[in-house]
C-alpha cells in the first residue's frame, strides 16, 4: 500500500514539475524511485533574534537538513552558491518568496526555516515549498532542548517524507553491529546514518549477530560471554540483561517477532539445529522447523505469520520460507549453492540474502514469492548480512571490498549508491537496522 | 592409591605442558619436543607419553568446505586419538569445532558444532566414554590462520582437541 503511495507520490511530482515527461511516468518510477531525484534547495535558517549563537545554529541546521535529505537518496541537493534569494534575510514565508528565483535555478522544492533560542529552549519553524505550484507542502513548528537540534530537524525530514512518499523514512532508527575495535568482538549501536557509534557490550569475549526487538528497547545477540559457548543474551538498550538462552549446544541467530516480546532462534539442544519460537525470557513456546540438518537464521515477515530461514535439508544452504502455524516450509532460492542470512523487507514483498561462491559473496533480493531475483552487489569481495531500513528504501550490509577489511555500507534497495556508513578502526560486521524507535 | 599418584603426576605434567604450549603462542611440533619434564623424581610418565599427549592436542582433524563428514584421513586420526583416550581414561576432553570464514557467523557456529559432534560420535562408536567427551563450537570466530586463501581456510576447517583437566 505504502509502496503504491510512494510510486504515486513520485508520479505526482513528475507531473508537477515537468509535465512534458508525463507519458514516461511508468518508466521513471516503478523500477527505481531513486533514478530521478527531486532537486531541492535547503536554505540557511533565519535567526529571529540575530544572536551569534542562534546564527551559528541556523547554519548548522541547514547542514544537518541537507545531509539528512541526501541520505534518503530521494533528493538532489542544490549548491547554495547558485541561490539567488536569501530567505534568512528576506523572509521565510510564502508571501516573502519569489518562487521563480528557485524554479529558475532548477529547484523543484525549497526548504526555509527560522530559529529562536531562549534560555536553552529551541524553537524551530520549517517549511517545504513546491516552487512550481508555488505552494507550501509542509509547515511545522518544533520546540525542544538545544541538544535535541538534530532530532528535531530529523523530525521535520520525517514529516517531509510522510507528505511526499507516505512513509516517515529512516529518521529515528538505529543500527546495531559488531566491531572488534577493542580487540574482541563487541556489539555497538549507532544512528541510522552511522552517527555516534557507541559500544553496547564490554564482554571481552565473542559477541555477534545483534537483533532489535520491534519496539527498539531490546537487543538479542549471540555471545560466548557467559559460558564460553554460543548463548543468546537478551539485553535492554539501557543495559539490563533480561535473559540468557543457554541451552546445551549452540544458541544462535535471534530474530524478534514483529510484535511483542518473543523471538525465533536456532537452538541445537535436541542434537540438531532447529528454529524455535521463544519468549523474551527464554522459554520455548514451540518448535518451528523439522528437518535433518542445519536450520538457522530466521527472519520474520512483517505480519509475523511466516519466516524466512536457512536450511541445508536439500544438501546446500538455501533460503526457505516457513509458516509459523505449521512446520511446513517451502524452498525459495534455487540458483547458487550457498544462500544465507535472509532478511524479510518491512513492506513484506521482498527478501534480501547473501549468496556466496568460492572467493566472494553478494547481496541479492528475491520476491517473497520466489520471483524477480535481483543481484545488488558484484565484484567487490564478500558482501554479507543485509538488513532493511525501516521504510524498506535502503539496505545496510557488511563488505570487505576495501583492503579485505569488513566495514558497514549502505545502499538503496535497488543496489545503487553503495557507500560506507560506519567509520571506525578495526573490522565491523553483522549490521542490523532497527525500526523507527519512539522516544 | 597408586592410581591417584599417577593421576597427580599426570596432572602436574599436563599443567607444565599446557603452560609450555600456551606460552609459545603456537602449537608445539610433537616430534620436536625435547624439553625435559621438570619436578617429580621418579616420574612414571616418560618422554614417549608426553609426546603422545602433545600429539593428541596438536593434531587437528580437518574437513572439506561446508562439510562435517569425516574424511578417511580424519577417521584414521581419530582412531589414533582413541588409542590415547584408552590409555588415559581420566582425561576430560573438549572437542572444538571450527570453520573457515566463508559462510555466515551463525551458520558456521552450527556447522562447527556438527564437526565437533562428528568427531565425538566417531570416538564414542569406537568405544570412548561419552561422559568425558564434550563439544563446543567456535564457528569462524577463532581461525588458526587469519588469511583469506585456500591454504588458510583448509587449516581453519577443523576439530581441535583440548584436555580440560
Amino acid at each position: 500500500m505504502t509502496c503504491k503511495k510512494a510510486i504515486i507520490a513520485v508520479l505526482l511530482l513528475c507531473f508537477a514539475c515537468s509535465p512534458i515527461y508525463g507519458e514516461d511516468v511508468e518508466y521513471i518510477s516503478i523500477t527505481n524511485p531513486f533514478l530521478r531525484k527531486i532537486p531541492i534547495a535547503v536554505t540557511t535558517l533565519k535567526s529571529f533574534s540575530d544572536t551569534a549563537a542562534e546564527m551559528e545554529t541556523a547554519r548548522q541546521s541547514a547542514a544537518i537538513l541537507s545531509k539528512a535529505l541526501t541520505f534518503t537518496k530521494y533528493f538532489k541537493l542544490l549548491d547554495p552558491a547558485a541561490f539567488i534569494e536569501k530567505p534568512a534575510e528576506k523572509g521565510i514565508r510564502k508571501k516573502e518568496i519569489n518562487f521563480t528565483n528557485w524554479s529558475g535555478i532548477g529547484a523543484e522544492m525549497l526548504i526555509t526555516g527560522g530559529i529562536a533560542i531562549k534560555s536553552g529552549i529551541l524553537n524551530l519553524e520549517l517549511r517545504l515549498f513546491d516552487t512550481v505550484k508555488m505552494t507550501m507542502i509542509v509547515g511545522k513548528r518544533y520546540k525542544g532542548r538545544k541538544k535535541d537540534l538534530r532530532e528535531m530537524l530529523h523530525r521535520f525530514c520525517s514529516d517531509v517524507l510522510m507528505k511526499l512518499i507516505g512513509d516517515p523514512g529512516v529518521f529515528g532508527s538505529k543500527i546495531a553491529f559488531v566491531s572488534n575495535t577493542t580487540g574482541s568482538k563487541e556489539i555497538y549501536t549507532c544512528e541510522f546514518d552511522g552517527f555516534e557509534p557507541r559500544r553496547f557490550t564490554n564482554y571481552r569475549s565473542i559477541s555477534i549477530n545483534p537483533a532489535w526487538s520491534a519496539d527498539g528497547k531490546w537487543l538479542a545477540f549471540t555471545s560466548f560471554y557467559k559460558n564460553g559457548k554460543p548463548d543468546i543474551i537478551v539485553k535492554s538498550v539501557k543495559g539490563r540483561i533480561g535473559s540468557i538462552i543457554a541451552r546445551k549446544g549452540v544458541n544462535v541467530s535471534p530474530a524478534w517477532v514483529p510484535k511483542g516480546f518473543q523471538l525465533a532462534a536456532a537452538l541445537s539442544y535436541s542434537g540438531d539445529a532447529e528454529i524455535y519460537l521463544l519468549t523474551g525470557r527464554g522459554k520455548i513456546i514451540k518448535r518451528l522447523t523439522v528437518s535433518n540438518g542445519i536450520d538457522v537464521s530466521p527472519s520474520w515477515s512483517p505480519d509475523g505469520r511466516r519466516f524466512a530461514f536457512v536450511s541445508r535439508r536439500s544438501g546446500t544452504p538455501q533460503i526457505y520460507v516457513g509458516d509459523s502455524a505449521t512446520t511446513y516450509a517451502k524452498r525459495l532460492t534455487y540458483s547458487g549453492t550457498d544462500n544465507q542470512e535472509p532478511c524479510w523487507s518491512p513492506k513484506g514483498d521482498k527478501i534480501a540474502f547473501t549468496s556466496s561462491y568460492g572467493s566472494g559473496g553478494d547481496i541479492y533480493v528475491i520476491g517473497a514469492d520466489g520471483e524477480n531475483l535481483m543481484q545488488l552487489t558484484q565484484d567487490s569481495g564478500y558482501n554479507e548480512s543485509p538488513s532493511w531500513s525501516p521504510d524498506g528504501s535502503l539496505i545496510v550490509f557488511a563488505s570487505d571490498r576495501r583492503k579485505k577489511k569488513s566495514k558497514i555500507y549502505v545502499m538503496t534497495a535497488f543496489g545503487t549508491e553503495q557507500q560506507q556508513l560506519v567509520f571506525m578502526k578495526g573490522a565491523q560486521s553483522n549490521p542490523a537496522w532497527s525500526r523507527v524507535i519512539d522516544k | 592409591m597408586k592410581k591417584n599418584f599417577y593421576f597427580y603426576i599426570a596432572t602436574a605434567l599436563m599443567i607444565v605442558g599446557m603452560i609450555f604450549t600456551v606460552s609459545c603462542g603456537k602449537r608445539v611440533d610433537p616430534f620436536d619436543t625435547t624439553s625435559e619434564v621438570p619436578g617429580e623424581a621418579g616420574a612414571t610418565m616418560d618422554a614417549g607419553d608426553e609426546m603422545e599427549r602433545t600429539a593428541f592436542i596438536a593434531r587437528d582433524i580437518h574437513f572439506e568446505y561446508d562439510s562435517y563428514v569425516l574424511t578417511d584421513e580424519a577417521k584414521e586420526m581419530l582412531k589414533g586419538k582413541y588409542q590415547w583416550l584408552e590409555k588415559n581414561p581420566r582425561a576430560v576432553i573438549v572437542i572444538q569445532g571450527h570453520c573457515d570464514e566463508r559462510g555466515t557467523n551463525a551458520y558456521n557456529l552450527v556447522l562447527g558444532e556438527k564437526r565437533a559432534k562428528s568427531a565425538q560420535n566417531y570416538l564414542i562408536d569406537l568405544g570412548a566414554s561419552p561422559v568425558t567427551l564434550s563439544t563446543v563450537s567456535f564457528g569462524e570466530e577463532q581461525p588458526m590462520d587469519p588469511d583469506s586463501n585456500e591454504g588458510a581456510w583448509a587449516k581453519n576447517r577443523r576439530a581441535h582437541f583440548v584436555i580440560a583437566n
